[in-house]
């Protein structure tokens, strides 16, 4: 602050005497003062911070039990089954049918309870479709298409694991039981006539008798559905066929070999059965190269 | 005021407790710096109700802004100056000290030397009361807080020419007004001012 440059004797004195001046104030000049400053008092800065405080503590909270459910699901052991749920119905009625405790008996009968655990979704899945009306059953039909097409190539998968000669001892001794297990069901299955006015819950296992009613209606209301359900259950039975027919071919033809390898080996035994069979026979081959090194023999002894 | 003065034994301890926004520090600023701050108030805003107003908005701005107080100055000097702000804003608003009221000129000079010893600090405070208060605020400015023309005319929002007239005014009339106490001051006593 510039001080002023002209500093005259008025100015001094009342500056003077100014300066030290004091008025009282009246009395209840601090009690307004007071009732103002009461008024202010609910410091506005306090309670944002607080606001604050909450809500970050409240986010972190958030966080960490998102964090904790996160790496729960990523090491818990169902963890592969919920995700292939997301790719496939049928392996999510696999999971749903272990946790409900069937366990080591599903395990057992597993084309079994696939089929009828299929059947099941696909009742599942109708119905869900079906509530949307008429205007999506097109969709929904391609949609169970292409899951009955998954399907079969699951099944086709099994079957070949379980019949391959790579997995040779006790799973080979396990597949005519499967084998016999799935041919009785699918038989009942493909006994069955199309046209009947509620197949799917006749071919269905003990499992699906606990599918209530509306499920069955909404099911009978739905043909199509049951014609593709039909139809890759008999293409999955013309595979099986084609898979054991394959095999007893290919075992037949190396039962044969195997029985040359030993005829071969075993000659005598080869020309004596050549020679219960006859000279015209092909076969005997050995024993013609015998007879006739004999018969070169004798003619030479004649000779000399 | 002496029963709390224990509890603060600087001006320093005190301020840091204004800080914590402690009731008993404002208190006992209150009690300890009220009657100046008045006086300060009153000098600038005649009404007495009106410059209790604009001291208790000065307490309530130095309490509120109390951190910004960087402790360089004297904790005083920083309150009065809030109080002549306060009432530089009052004045803004009822825009009272754009008045001009027509002085006569002067006659004769007082004697400052006998006002100096005759005079109470609340007598001059009366004299500049009566002051129109555009004079009053301009030589409040100039000669009682120190501030130039130029900060005058920034502060009140007039032109420096306007200030220098206003407090040559307010001189002529604050003398002329001295000039008529010591002559009735020499007329109660029955003697004449020495001059």
């Amino acid at each position: 602050m510039d001080k002023p440059t002209e500093q005259q004797p008025l100015d001094s004195l009342f500056r003077r005497k100014l300066d030290e001046a004091s008025v009282q104030p009246g009395a209840d000049v601090w009690d307004r003062l007071s009732s103002r400053l009461t008024a202010a008092q609910p410091l506005p800065v306090e309670k944002p911070t607080r606001r604050l405080g909450v809500f970050w503590y409240g986010s972190a909270v958030v966080a960490a039990a998102a964090c904790l459910w996160l790496v729960f699901v990523w090491t818990s052991p169902e963890r592969s089954q919920v995700t292939v749920a997301t790719t496939s119905g049928i392996t999510q009625t696999k999971s749903s049918a272990q946790k409900s405790g069937e366990g080591q008996q599903k395990e057992q009968l597993p084309l079994a309870n696939q089929q009828s655990d299929r059947t099941q979704l696909a009742n599942s899945n109708i119905n869900a479709k079906a509530k949307q009306g008429n205007s999506s059953e097109q969709a929904n039909r391609t949609e169970l298409q292409n899951r009955v097409r998954l399907a079969r190539a699951e099944e086709k998968a099994v079957e070949t694991q379980r019949v391959s000669p790579s997995s040779m001892g006790n799973e080979v001794l396990e597949k005519p039981v499967v084998a016999q297990l799935q041919t009785q069901a699918n038989s009942q299955k493909i006994a069955e006539p199309v046209g009947q006015p509620n197949p799917i819950a006749t071919a269905t296992s003990k499992s699906q008798e606990t599918i209530n009613e509306t499920q069955r209606t909404l099911i009978v209301q739905v043909p199509d559905i049951h014609k593709t359900r039909h139809e890759s259950v008999m293409t999955s039975e013309e595979n099986n066929l084609a898979h054991t027919a394959s095999v007893e071919s290919k075992e037949t033809k190396l039962s044969r070999a195997f029985r040359q390898i030993k005829r071969i080996k075993e000659g005598e035994v080869f020309a004596k059965v050549d020679n219960a069979r006859g000279d015209d026979d092909e076969s005997g081959l050995f024993d013609r190269l015998v007879r006739s090194g004999r018969a070169k023999d004798n003619t030479t002894k004649q000779q000399k | 005021m002496v029963r709390l003065l224990p509890f603060f034994q600087s001006e320093s301890q005190l301020i840091t407790a204004l800080k914590r926004g402690e009731s008993r520090a404002q208190k006992l600023v209150y009690d300890r710096y009220s009657g100046k701050m008045m006086a300060v108030c009153v000098r600038y805003v005649a009404n007495r109700s009106d410059a209790e107003e604009v001291m208790i908005d000065g307490f309530m701005r130095a309490y509120g802004r109390i951190a910004q107080f960087r402790e360089e100055g004297s904790f005083e000097g920083w309150l009065r100056r809030i109080m002549v702000t306060e009432s530089l804003m009052f004045l803004r608003r009822t825009k009272s000290w754009r008045q001009e009221i027509p002085i006569d000129e002067l006659t004769t000079e007082p004697d400052y030397a006998w006002a100096d010893t005759s005079l109470e600090a609340n007598d001059l405070l009366r004299l500049v009361g009566q002051l129109p208060e555009g004079y009053r605020t301009i030589f409040n400015l100039y000669a009682v807080e120190g501030y130039s023309h130029a900060e005058i005319a920034d502060e009140l929002s007039i032109s420096e020419g306007t200030s220098k007239s206003q407090l040559s005014r307010a001189r002529n009339w604050l003398q002329a007004n001295l000039a008529k106490l010591e002559r009735e001051y020499g007329q109660a006593n029955g003697t004449t001012a020495v001059r």
